[in-house]
């Protein structure tokens, strides 16, 4: 599959089985249009297709700003009422990415931007962060997520307390709330998600893809019903090539190399 | 990749799309290309206001669909690469699935495996006195993997689903009619046209409206139901604030035929 063409506001880089995806719009905090939208859901299919790639690094240009969510001013572009219901939305693409997504954190991550660090796996953040539903503010709540995913990260109560204020929370409170699942400085993060990121791509890529659909499934379906897929997924690790690497390393007590097979 | 022949061709009759299996000659068996080919549709289908229903059928004599063409499937890759074949948009039952439009499906002669899904994926299903439904995979020693188990079991409840996926002998018209799986039967020269009669039915209906009631079904299949009522009240009073909502109300008082415009 070929990588598909991006606008300038959308990086795209891949380095040791590591893809990096950056939201770059810095002078409008890193806000989404609907072009840059179309681009990343694009994105996505090549992600998830590529065997080069074994995890996904979620970031914003600069120090400003992760994501501040939709460019409001731009809202229009994506048409009539039932037009914008319909949309193909941008947290929605990081959502259907199979591969473990770090979302790395720096300054405002507001609105669809927190929607696009929750539908991520792991969030790093450095100590500048500050986090916000604030579509309330406006006349409206989130609607690729935040009502969803924010009360399956925190408690029901803090969510609330996000969605109904709209007010932004220290990257600190972010931390102790559970959103935030490492605080750094900002000299110490870009080091420590590469850290993250290269010990998941160390990883057999089969079973860790596995794992994150699991803990989705967690989220979704009754208890009884996903241990039983589990267990079923993890017979199925056993038919891989790579577990028996895993098992042969283990023996032989050295580090196992891992194909994805 | 393999060359094999066929094709899935999209064509747009007004208000309705038409999605045609193009392989008679294989009974319109798909191969990965075709399957390439039907999820391409897909976004045009859902994002083109001036489609507001779909007809889904097979052309040739003997059939509406084999399901997968079973000498193509190493050109979905290693058993991963294909159990990974939603996240590439590469899923032939999973691209009717995705249709948010009303899919009417014409169905005749077999429908087998992969087709079966297809069929299930569809919203409403005519059949004709000589269909054919097959879910043949366990014979080969598999279960079907996109919605065979699942969708079929919606369709036509448990006891029926398992007949056809355990057994996996084929099940007549009359049979599949009572079961639900089609609503109909009619003769094999008028099935398309009786299909293309619903769909374009469809299409004269408030566009908000007949898209969520199809979503608001969906849920009923999947959320308990009381969210469902819920969600159903809140989506109606959605509908309410539509334009064509208040169109429907003015054309009832004036006693005439509704214009609708999808806003």
């Amino acid at each position: 599959m070929k990588l598909p063409q991006f606008p300038a506001e959308f990086k795209f880089s891949l380095n040791n089985k590591v893809a990096t995806i950056t939201l770059n719009r810095p002078e409008k905090l890193n806000t989404m249009t609907p072009d840059m939208g179309k681009a990343l859901l694009e994105l996505v299919p090549y992600i998830n297709g590529n065997d080069d790639i074994r995890v996904v690094i979620l970031t914003g240009s600069g120090s400003k700003a992760f994501s501040a969510g939709s460019d409001v001013k731009v809202l229009d572009q994506y048409g009539s009422n039932w037009q914008l219901r319909n949309r193909v939305d941008y947290a929605r693409g990081i959502w259907a990415i199979r591969k473990p997504v770090i979302a790395k954190i720096r300054g405002y991550c507001i609105g669809g931007g927190l929607e696009m660090a929750l539908m991520g796996d792991i969030r790093y953040a450095a100590d500048n962060a500050q986090f916000g539903a604030g579509e309330i503010k406006l006349g409206w709540h989130g609607g690729a997520g935040n009502t969803q995913l924010l009360p399956r990260v925190l408690s029901t109560g803090k969510a609330l307390e996000m969605l109904l204020t709209g007010d932004l929370i220290s990257a600190q409170k972010a931390e102790q709330y559970g959103l935030v699942d490492q605080l750094l400085t900002d000299a110490e993060l870009d080091a420590a998600v590469e850290n993250l990121a290269a010990r998941i791509a160390d990883n057999a890529p089969i079973a860790a893809e596995l794992a994150k659909h699991l803990v989705r499934v967690s989220q979704s379906t009754a208890i009884d019903i996903g241990l039983q897929y589990e267990n079923d997924t993890f017979a199925y690790c056993f038919t891989t090539e790579d577990s028996n690497e895993g098992r042969q390393a283990f023996v032989e007590k050295r580090k196992p190399s891992f194909k994805g097979k | 990749m393999t060359q094999l022949s066929g094709s899935v061709d999209l064509e747009i009759h007004g208000n309705t799309a038409h999605l045609i299996l193009n392989r008679p000659e294989k009974l319109n068996a798909m191969t990965v290309k075709m399957d390439e080919e039907i999820n391409s549709y897909i976004y045009e289908i859902n994002n083109n206001l001036e489609i507001r229903s779909v007809v889904l059928y097979g052309k040739g004599e003997k059939g509406f669909c084999a399901g997968s063409d079973l000498t193509d499937l190493g050109d979905y890759g290693t058993n991963w690469e294909y159990r990974n074949r939603f996240d590439r948009n590469l899923d032939y039952a999973r691209a009717i699935w995705l249709i948010k439009k009303p899919v009417v499906a014409a169905v005749h002669g077999w429908v087998v495996g992969g087709g079966l899904e297809m069929t299930c994926a569809s919203d409403i299903r005519i059949g004709t006195p000589d269909s054919k439904f097959l879910a043949g995979e366990i014979r080969w020693g598999w279960h079907g993997g996109s919605g065979q188990t699942q969708l079929l079991t919606h369709t036509v409840g448990p006891g029926n689903a398992n007949l056809f996926l355990l057994h996996g002998e084929k099940v007549e018209a009359d049979a599949a009619l009572r079961m639900g799986l089609i609503q109909e039967i009619v003769p094999r020269e008028d099935v398309l046209k009786r299909a293309i009669e619903i769909a374009e039915s469809i299409a004269e209906k408030a566009p908000i409206a007949a898209q969520m009631t199809k979503h608001m079904v969906r849920m009923a299949q999947s959320i308990p139901l009381e969210v469902g009522l819920l969600y159903e009240n809140d989506s109606f009073s959605y509908c309410m604030t539509t334009e064509d909502a208040a169109e429907g109300q003015r054309a009832f008082a004036e006693k005439r035929k509704p214009q609708f415009k999808g806003r």
